[in-house]
C-alpha cells in the first residue's frame, strides 16, 4: 500500500469504522513503516477523540417544553378544524429534495397563484351553474329584481372553536395589488397567527377573504352570510364589511350544487359578472325585461372553489 | 388490541398522527425532537434558532405529513432534510450569524463547563478543545459542516446521513474526509492565534449558544 491509499483509508480506521480486514491491516502496516503516514494517522486519531468529546459535550440537549405545547396546540387546532385552514400559509412549499419539500417563506409566488387559480375556478363553476340553470329561469319568468331588493340584513357571529399555531414568521396573508382598497386585520386573539384580511379592489371589482390562522367561517344562513370566528368582535367587523356594503342588493341565496348549511371555514368572495337570465335562475330576483343585460354578483367560494351562494350587488 | 404508541414505528406514529391521533404524535415529538434540535443547534449555534427550527420541522408534518414517502427514505431521514433545508435557509439569511455571537458569552458558558468539573485540569483541556472544535465547526462550508454535525456529532452511518442530506453515500464518504481535512486546518489556525489569547476565550464565541 502506498501513501495515496493510505490515505482513503485512514478516516475510517480513525473513525473506527466497519471495513475490509485485509485493507485495514495493510493500511496499518503501512504506517509502521512510513512516518508522515503514522503522524496523518495519529491526527486523524485525536480528532476523531475531539468530536468525540464534543459530542458529549451536548449530553441529552432538546427543545424546551414550550415548543411541543405550541406544537400540541397547533396539532389540535388542525384536526379540530378542516384540513388547509389552520396556517394555511405558513409553510409554502416551493423545492423539493428527495423525500423532503424545502419551505419558503410563506406568501410566496404558490401562494398567490393559488388565489388566482381559486379565482379562475371560480369562473369557471359560475359558467356551468349558469349553463345548467338556464333552462328552468325560462320556466319561472316571474322574480323580480332590483328596486324591490329587500334590505340587507345584519350577519351574525359566533366564537369558533379553532386557535391558530404559532409560528416563528408572521406577515402578511397576501401581496396586494395597488389601488385604493381598504384591509381588515381581523385577526384578534389568535396568538402567533396570521392576520386574516378581507381586501376590497378598487373600482368594486373583486373581494376576496383570504384565511390564513383565523377559523374565520362564513355560513349561509336564511340568505345571510353568516361568519363565525374566535373573536366575536373581529367578526362582527367582518360581517359588517359585507353587510355594510352599499353595492349589495341582495341576501346571499344558497346554490344548490355546492351549498350547504354548514359552517364554511374560510372561503372568499369573488365579484363577477352574468346575464340577469342565468342568475334567476340561481332564485335571484331579476327583471325580465332587462333578461340579455349583464349584472354583477359577488360569489362565495369554499376553499375547494365550490361556489356556495351568490348575491347581486350594484 | 393495538400495542402502545412508543412501540411503534414512526411511519406507523405518522399515519396515526395524521389520522389526528394526538397521542402518536406526542410520542413521534419525543422521539425525534432531541435529535432534530442538536442537529439545528451544532449547525446554528444558536438555541433560538434550533428551537425555530424543531417547530417548524413538526409543523410540516402536521400539515405536510401525507407528502412523506416511505419508499423513498426513513422519516427520520425526512425530518432531517426538512430541518436540514430550514437551517440552511437560516444560514444563508444570517450569513454572519457566527461572528456576531458575543464573545462573553462564549466565555461564560467555558468557565461554567470548568467549574462543573471534578478535575479542573484535565476538564480544562478537555473544555478548550470542545470550544475550539465547536467554533471550527461552525466556521466549516454548510455542505462540509452538515456531513461532520450528522455523521460525527449525531453518529450517523454514512447511508442515514445520506438519506437526510439527499445524496448518495459515497458523496457522504468524500465530504466527510474534505470536511475533517478542512476542520484540521481550522484548528490549526486557532492554535497559531492561541499565542496571543489563551484559544478558548479567543475562538469559541458560540458556546453559550450550545449549552
Amino acid at each position: 500500500m502506498n501513501c495515496q491509499e493510505f490515505s482513503e483509508h485512514a478516516t475510517e480506521i480513525a473513525r473506527a469504522q466497519v471495513m475490509d480486514a485485509a485493507a485495514r491491516e495493510r493500511a496499518l502496516g503501512h504506517a509502521e513503516e512510513c512516518g508522515p503516514c503514522a503522524a496523518r494517522l495519529e491526527r486523524e486519531r485525536a480528532m476523531s477523540a475531539a468530536l468525540r468529546a464534543t459530542a458529549e459535550s451536548f449530553g441529552e440537549v432538546a427543545a424546551p417544553a414550550r415548543v411541543e405545547s405550541a406544537l400540541l396546540a397547533a396539532f389540535r387546532t388542525q384536526h379540530a378544524a378542516p384540513q388547509e385552514t389552520v396556517n394555511a400559509q405558513t409553510l409554502a412549499p416551493v423545492a423539493t429534495h428527495g423525500n423532503v419539500r424545502a419551505f419558503a417563506p410563506r406568501f410566496g409566488r404558490r401562494a398567490r397563484v393559488a388565489v388566482a387559480a381559486s379565482a379562475i375556478a371560480a369562473s369557471l363553476i359560475l359558467a356551468f351553474v349558469v349553463v345548467r340553470r338556464a333552462p328552468q329561469q325560462q320556466a319561472e319568468p316571474s322574480k323580480q329584481l332590483a328596486s324591490q331588493t329587500p334590505p340587507v340584513t345584519p350577519a351574525q357571529s359566533t366564537p369558533a372553536e379553532a386557535s391558530v399555531p404559532p409560528s416563528p414568521q408572521d406577515g402578511p396573508v397576501e401581496d396586494s395589488p395597488a389601488g385604493d382598497r381598504a384591509e381588515r386585520p381581523v385577526n384578534k386573539g389568535n396568538e402567533g397567527g396570521r392576520p386574516a384580511r378581507v381586501q376590497r379592489a378598487a373600482g368594486g371589482q373583486s373581494y376576496k377573504k383570504s384565511l390564513a390562522g383565523a377559523a374565520l367561517a362564513f355560513n349561509i344562513d336564511g340568505g345571510q352570510a353568516v361568519f363565525a370566528e374566535g373573536d366575536a368582535a373581529a367578526s362582527e367587523s367582518e360581517a359588517a364589511s359585507l353587510r355594510g356594503d352599499a353595492a349589495a342588493l341582495t341576501d346571499f341565496v344558497p346554490i344548490s350544487a355546492g351549498a350547504s348549511s354548514a359552517p364554511l371555514d374560510g372561503g372568499q368572495v369573488v365579484r363577477v359578472e352574468a346575464p340577469r337570465a342565468a342568475l334567476a335562475s340561481l332564485g335571484l330576483p331579476v327583471d325580465p325585461t332587462r333578461a340579455n343585460e349583464k349584472v354583477k354578483a359577488d360569489l362565495l367560494l369554499g376553499h375547494d372553489g365550490t361556489a356556495h351562494a351568490i348575491r347581486l350587488v350594484r | 388490541m393495538s400495542a402502545p404508541t412508543t412501540m411503534r414505528s414512526d411511519e406507523e406514529l405518522l399515519r396515526l398522527t395524521l389520522a389526528g391521533d394526538e397521542r402518536a404524535f406526542t410520542d413521534l415529538y419525543r422521539r425525534r425532537q432531541a435529535g432534530i434540535f442538536r442537529f439545528a443547534l451544532q449547525m446554528c449555534g444558536s438555541e433560538s434558532v434550533a428551537e425555530d427550527v424543531v417547530q417548524e420541522v413538526f409543523m410540516a408534518l402536521i400539515r405536510e405529513g401525507r407528502r412523506f414517502d416511505p419508499a423513498r427514505g426513513t422519516l427520520s431521514s425526512y425530518l432531517y432534510g426538512v430541518a436540514r433545508n430550514q437551517v440552511l435557509r437560516r444560514l444563508e439569511r444570517d450569513r454572519h450569524f457566527v461572528a456576531s455571537l458575543d464573545a462573553d458569552e462564549g466565555r461564560e458558558a467555558a468557565d461554567d463547563a470548568h467549574d462543573a468539573r471534578p478535575d479542573p485540569l484535565s476538564e480544562l483541556a478537555r473544555a478548550e478543545t470542545v470550544a475550539s472544535v465547536r467554533q471550527a465547526v461552525l466556521a466549516l462550508p454548510a455542505h462540509y459542516r452538515e456531513v461532520i454535525v450528522l455523521c460525527e456529532l449525531q453518529e450517523m452511518s454514512y447511508a442515514e446521513a445520506a438519506g437526510a442530506l439527499g445524496c448518495a453515500v459515497g458523496t457522504v464518504r468524500s465530504r466527510l474526509h474534505r470536511a475533517r481535512a478542512l476542520l484540521t486546518d481550522k484548528l490549526a489556525e486557532q492554535r497559531a492565534r492561541g499565542g496571543e489569547e489563551r484559544p478558548a476565550r479567543e475562538s469559541f464565541s458560540g458556546a453559550r449558544c450550545f449549552a
